[in-house]
């Protein structure tokens, strides 16, 4: 049974092989390629011209043609048209306000660290402000003890100088 | 071994059961976390027990469902890169209708996907703590975002552009039949306005006649193989799951990309600023699967010449769709988007 079937498969494509050169000649043809390129021509003419009979009857008829059909269905796709185009402007409208969203959301993080690096550096002043603060106070109690001792150099110094000599000459 | 009336009725009753009908696709919990007309962004969040990686942005292509990236359990790109700590945040196109005809390529590549990466950064840094996304494209997907990336190259860190078409010139078949000559294009899309999802699967079909007859050789010889049926019902739902292409989008596309190459050439003005890959700035992987008739090889290496960013290329084996479903793809883009900043 399966030579057979063997056999039976060489048969084809022995045919198979014959029938594709055959083809091959004729489908590649010029001569048949422009037959096949009238007939379509005839044909699509004959179509048209019975559409436009089948139009003309439902019009006389008072019913709706085909082509009033497509005149409707090509209006409410051209209103489809403006839909979508309305709908890429709200797109875009959103879009652009995410984005001012998104920076003034960003301006209000930038905004709170500002105050927060504000804040740090004012502490950091403070701290500053009160150790001078302290170191004045420290100042202003050592000059009471420390004051003597500079107007005993100044008078040794006094001495060595001409006028001061000579004032002291006139005090004696 | 069944035998093969076994393996023929085997197929005939697993069809019967309308499993292309009954594939559950897209199963990985997400949320949908912003809506802009038909488009939704789809949230996949990251494996909580894996350390949290940058959030990866997926444009999927204008032309399918995005559940290719999600097709069954343990064959989903999403589930793989969530559970390696990649959060996913996913661009589904959704369905256009006949009141997107008038819609511009503009509207796709800068307006729904620049608001797509914004609600995304918005989204990841609220849950993820980063404002920062990396972007994955696949095929048309992935040319989309090339171009928005180059003009917006602050969007995202690493990208990875999967089966993604640049040199449009090297589509092979695709290009042969996509050139102003032979393809009517003005008379199409002014007749039909969208360019219909019936006709881009037909296109696909016709692409790889051969491929139709081997997706049901291809279960026949497979039906007894764990989870391939499955796997066969799933790829067929989805490749059988086509989306209109917005006419004037289309018209631009088609106009720019097939007729001039102008990803590769240049002089694509497209809304008013021009489309210039040189001026990318993000590193980027191409990613080309080596049996790729939609996107070959060649097409998408023209990435490497044209972004203006460090760029490396990998080929992985596999088809357009099946680099998709295989485990190559998403270790692949883990490991791209995991390795440490240069």
């Amino acid at each position: 049974m399966s030579d057979l079937k063997d056999m039976s498969t060489e048969m084809y494509r022995a045919w198979e092989t014959s029938m594709t050169t055959w083809w091959d000649a004729i489908l590649d043809d010029p001569q048949f390629i422009k037959g096949m390129g009238d007939n379509l021509s005839m044909q699509s003419r004959a179509r048209k011209g019975y559409e436009d009979q089948v139009d003309k009857t439902m019009e006389s008829m008072h019913l709706p043609s085909r082509k009033d059909v497509v005149r409707l269905a090509r209006i409410a796709s051209l209103l489809e048209d403006k839909v979508l185009g309305l709908e890429d402007t709200l797109l875009d409208q959103n879009d652009a306000l995410g984005r001012v969203e998104k920076e003034s959301l960003q301006a209000r993080v930038d905004a709170a660290e500002a105050l927060v690096t504000v804040q740090d550096r004012l502490a950091n002043i403070d701290a500053k402000l009160d150790a001078l603060t302290e170191a004045i106070a420290g100042l202003s109690t050592a000059p009471a003890k420390k004051a003597p001792a500079r107007s005993r150099s100044r008078s040794r110094k006094s001495t060595a100088k001409p006028a001061d000599a000579a004032a002291d000459s006139k005090e004696s | 071994m069944p035998s093969l009336l076994g393996r023929t009725v085997q197929t005939a009753k697993f069809l019967a059961a309308d499993p292309v009908l009954t594939a559950k696709t897209g199963q990985t919990p997400h949320e949908i976390v912003f809506r802009m007309g038909k488009s939704a962004l789809r949230f996949f969040p990251a494996d909580p027990e894996v350390e949290a990686r940058r959030p990866v942005l997926i444009s999927m292509p204008l032309i399918n469902t995005w559940t290719i990236f999600d097709l069954l359990p343990g064959r989903s790109v999403v589930a793989k890169l969530t559970a390696a700590g990649i959060p996913v945040y996913l661009v589904d196109w959704g369905r256009p209708g006949e009141e997107d005809e008038a819609r511009e390529l503009s509207y796709y590549i800068d307006d729904v996907l620049g608001r797509m990466f914004d609600r995304a950064r918005r989204h990841a840094s609220k849950h993820y703590d980063t404002t920062e996304l990396d972007a994955i494209g696949y095929c048309v997907g992935g040319t989309f975002l090339s171009v928005h990336l180059a003009r917006n190259p602050e969007q995202a860190i690493r990208s990875a552009f999967v089966a993604t078409p640049i040199d449009f010139h090297s589509s092979e078949r695709l290009a042969r039949w996509a050139n102003p000559e032979s393809f009517p294009l003005d008379t199409l899309i002014d007749s039909v306005g969208n360019y219909p999802a019936d006709l881009m699967r037909t296109s696909f079909a016709w692409l790889k006649p051969s491929g139709q007859t081997a997706k049901w050789v291809g279960l026949w010889e497979r039906i007894d193989q764990d989870g391939f049926p499955e796997l066969w019902a799933a790829l067929e739902q989805w490749s059988g799951d086509n989306v209109d292409f917005p006419g004037e989008a289309y018209r631009e596309y088609v106009q720019r990309c097939y007729f001039d190459n102008a990803l590769m050439t240049g002089g694509w003005v497209l809304g008013t600023q021009a489309v210039d890959l040189s001026k990318a700035k993000t590193p980027a992987l191409v990613i080309s699967a080596s049996r790729d008739h939609i996107a070959p090889p060649a097409a998408c290496g023209g990435l490497e010449k044209a972004w203006g960013a460090p760029c490396e290329v990998k080929t992985i084996r596999g088809g357009h769709v099946g680099i998709c479903v295989g485990s190559t793809l998403a270790a692949t883009l883990i490991e791209w988007f995991t390795q440490p900043e240069a």
